[in-house]
């Protein structure tokens, strides 16, 4: 007979992994999902249909006629919440490419690094983490503000006369994104540098490439899977924070995160919320499949 | 007299305070299969990534036909390696590795795409070059390793352990085809090796190294046969070293040497040019374990011993027999296996032999 017989610790096991997704990610998905098909209304909790299981079937099916698609047409009609898909999109690109030039060069150095050090750069690396992030974040304020310490530097060197306007701008949330999400572009390319065999670059260097030509032939392309999962570990959050544009960000630095908030919070419009939330999902799905094609080509040739 | 293809000249390299390469001279000439052969940690490797121009001596000097290569990097070196781990580039086809230095050269696509087919015919991977290195065995990737440091056609090629990580039954083939190839090309090959038939088989010429020095270089056969040091006698193939003191006094030059071992009584031959030896000098006498004869009627030879078998080591075209022979001293005894000869059991009695010649004495 095929197979043997699974004991049941061994089943709940295999089951772990599933019930964890169940209970943490498809339970308040369908939750969401539920929530974006309701209505508005002024009641508590504030949507509508509610379902009285207890009425019979007859009603529960009158119900669900309740249920409407206008929270998701309303973002395609408003162009306010176009633009700030838009706007979360550009600033988390953003982000993502600004965070990429400052982590690579990092995550070069400590993988060529003597073995010894590596510990304590990693450990450098993850370091901003043991502080709170409100924080951090607010000590960007302090460094971006019109009369604030970036702007004090540049005038005392005499590379401004007037202070540069950052703060409070779309600028500012790119700086305050890239520089939060650091750690999770350095953490990965790291990864795929120190694990690259190190005479792959001694054979370019010694086939005729100069050290410039070994990097870009040799070098680069072999950290691209860590550099595609940086990327997303940092576009991914870019796109729906609502923390940093909220602190660094102008009154016009529209986000999704933002309108998330306002429709929760501010409007109390629960199933609008939940329509951008449904969109917002799908506006990052994308990318989640690229990157899961770019990992099995990457897997592939292994 | 022209500069040869590569002239080491007094090379010492320093880790700390570890004396890698400790000063080296040596000339490899054009066209020339030459092996450096020595344990780990002898400086072969470090001496061979100095003339690939990854490391830099500390002093002296290495010369490409009479030019100090000294601040070339090794992109601007005519010296190509074949590395121990091949370094094949994984994210390349076998056709895009082998043209990587045919690219960085600048040749134009219609000649790279012909030199790297002329590559994939020399080393029989015909058809394989759209394949990825992981695609590969531990043979081809070899070859392409192989095909790949030599597209570039370079002056010289160092290969470093190149058939280390293969099987043995692979690695004896390989070292014929990597021999017909360097009569085919024509381009002087230095392989670094601590397996000394990698070694023997393939090189002309093999420079023993030891703590960083050169401890006898010459013809495989040369070295083997005649080695000038006690610790080369050890070192290659199954030697019997026999500590004693020379007996009587001895007349200049070569000659057989009387060397008491213990209760034994030993005769030797000496070099010619070896250092004269002195009564009562401490000595140790070499004799190849496939130099000694084995027999159960008395032979007529010089050295003959009576002894008893104590273990057989069954190798199958041959056996290794240890026999304690009467007196002290126990030798090591290869005997080739035929089907005439009767097979010696342990607690046999047999007679050792072996020609004066075939003893060699070495200063202790």
């Amino acid at each position: 007979m095929s197979g043997r017989r699974l004991t049941w610790p061994q089943r709940l096991a295999l089951a772990a992994p599933y019930l964890w997704l169940a209970v943490f990610f498809a339970a308040p998905f369908a939750i969401i999902v539920r929530l974006s098909f309701s209505q508005s209304v002024l009641a508590q909790p504030p949507y509508a249909p509610q379902f009285d299981f207890g009425a019979g079937l007859a009603d529960v099916l009158e119900r669900v006629r309740e249920f409407t698609v206008d929270n998701y047409a309303l973002f395609f009609s408003d162009a306010l919440y176009v633009q700030s898909y838009v706007s979360s999109l550009r600033i988390a690109l953003l982000s993502t490419a600004l965070a990429l030039a400052i982590a690579y060069p990092m995550a070069l150095a400590m993988s060529r690094a003597p073995a010894r050090l590596k510990p304590a750069l990693i450990l450098l690396a993850i370091a901003p983490f043991w502080t709170s992030f409100l924080i951090r974040v607010y000590a960007w304020i302090a460094i971006l503000k019109d009369e604030g310490f970036l702007n004090a530097a540049l005038k005392g060197l005499g590379v401004i006369d007037a202070p540069l306007q950052i703060f409070a701008t779309e600028a500012a949330v790119v700086i305050g994104i890239a520089y939060s999400y650091l750690p999770f572009m350095v953490l990965p390319i790291f990864n795929a540098l120190d694990r690259q065999d190190r005479s792959l670059v001694e054979a370019a260097l010694d086939l005729g490439a100069s050290r410039a030509s070994a990097f870009w032939t040799v070098t680069f392309p072999l950290s691209l899977p860590g550099v595609f999962a940086g990327a997303l570990l940092v576009f991914i959050p870019a796109v729906g924070e609502f923390v940093i544009p909220d602190l660094l960000g102008g009154s016009d630095t529209l986000t999704i995160g933002r309108t998330l908030w306002n429709e929760f919070f501010a409007n109390r419009d629960w199933p609008v919320a939940a329509a951008a939330a449904i969109l917002l999902l799908a506006v990052l799905v994308a990318p989640l499949i690229f990157f899961e094609r770019a990992q099995m080509r990457a897997e592939g040739r292994r | 007299m022209p500069a040869p293809l590569i002239a080491v000249e007094g090379v010492t390299k320093s880790y700390g305070t570890v004396r890698a390469v400790d000063d080296v001279s040596l000339n490899i000439e054009g066209g020339e299969f030459f092996a450096l052969l020595g344990p780990s940690g002898c400086g072969k490797t470090t001496l061979m990534r100095m003339i690939a121009g990854f490391e830099t001596p500390d002093a002296g000097r290495i010369l490409l036909d009479g030019r100090d290569l000294a601040g070339d990097p090794p992109n601007r070196r005519p010296i190509n390696m074949m590395f121990q781990s091949y370094a094949l580039f994984p994210h390349m086809s076998v056709e895009k590795n082998i043209a990587f230095p045919l690219r960085r050269q600048g040749m134009g696509s219609a000649d790279v795409a012909q030199r790297v087919a002329d590559m994939l015919r020399l080393v029989q991977l015909q058809g394989l070059g759209a394949r990825r290195p992981d695609q590969l065995s531990g043979g081809q990737k070899a070859r392409v390793a192989l095909a790949r440091a030599l597209a570039g056609r370079p002056r010289l090629l160092l290969l470093d352990e190149p058939l280390s990580a293969l099987d043995r039954k692979l690695r004896e083939e390989t070292r014929f085809e990597l021999a017909q190839v360097q009569r085919e090309l024509g381009v002087a090959f230095l392989v670094v090796t601590h397996d000394q038939d990698e070694a023997m088989a393939m090189a002309q010429r093999v420079a023993v190294m030891r703590a960083g020095r050169i401890e006898q270089l010459g013809a495989p056969r040369a070295v083997y046969e005649r080695p000038a040091s006690r610790w080369l006698a050890a070192f290659l193939g199954d030697a019997n070293l026999i500590d004693g003191v020379v007996e009587g006094s001895m007349p200049q030059g070569a000659g057989p040497v009387a060397v008491r071992a213990g209760e034994t009584l030993l005769s030797a031959s000496v070099d010619a040019d070896a250092a004269p030896l002195q009564a009562g000098q401490a000595v140790s006498v070499a004799i190849r374990a496939e130099r000694i004869g084995l027999s159960v009627d008395p032979p007529t030879q010089d050295n003959i011993f009576c002894g008893e078998v104590r273990d057989i080591a069954y190798l199958g075209g041959s056996s290794v027999y240890r026999i304690a022979c009467d007196g002290d001293v126990t030798v090591r005894a290869a005997r080739l296996e035929s089907a005439d000869a009767a097979p010696l059991r342990r607690g046999d009695r047999v007679f050792i032999s072996w020609p004066s010649a075939a003893a060699r004495v070495l200063a202790r």
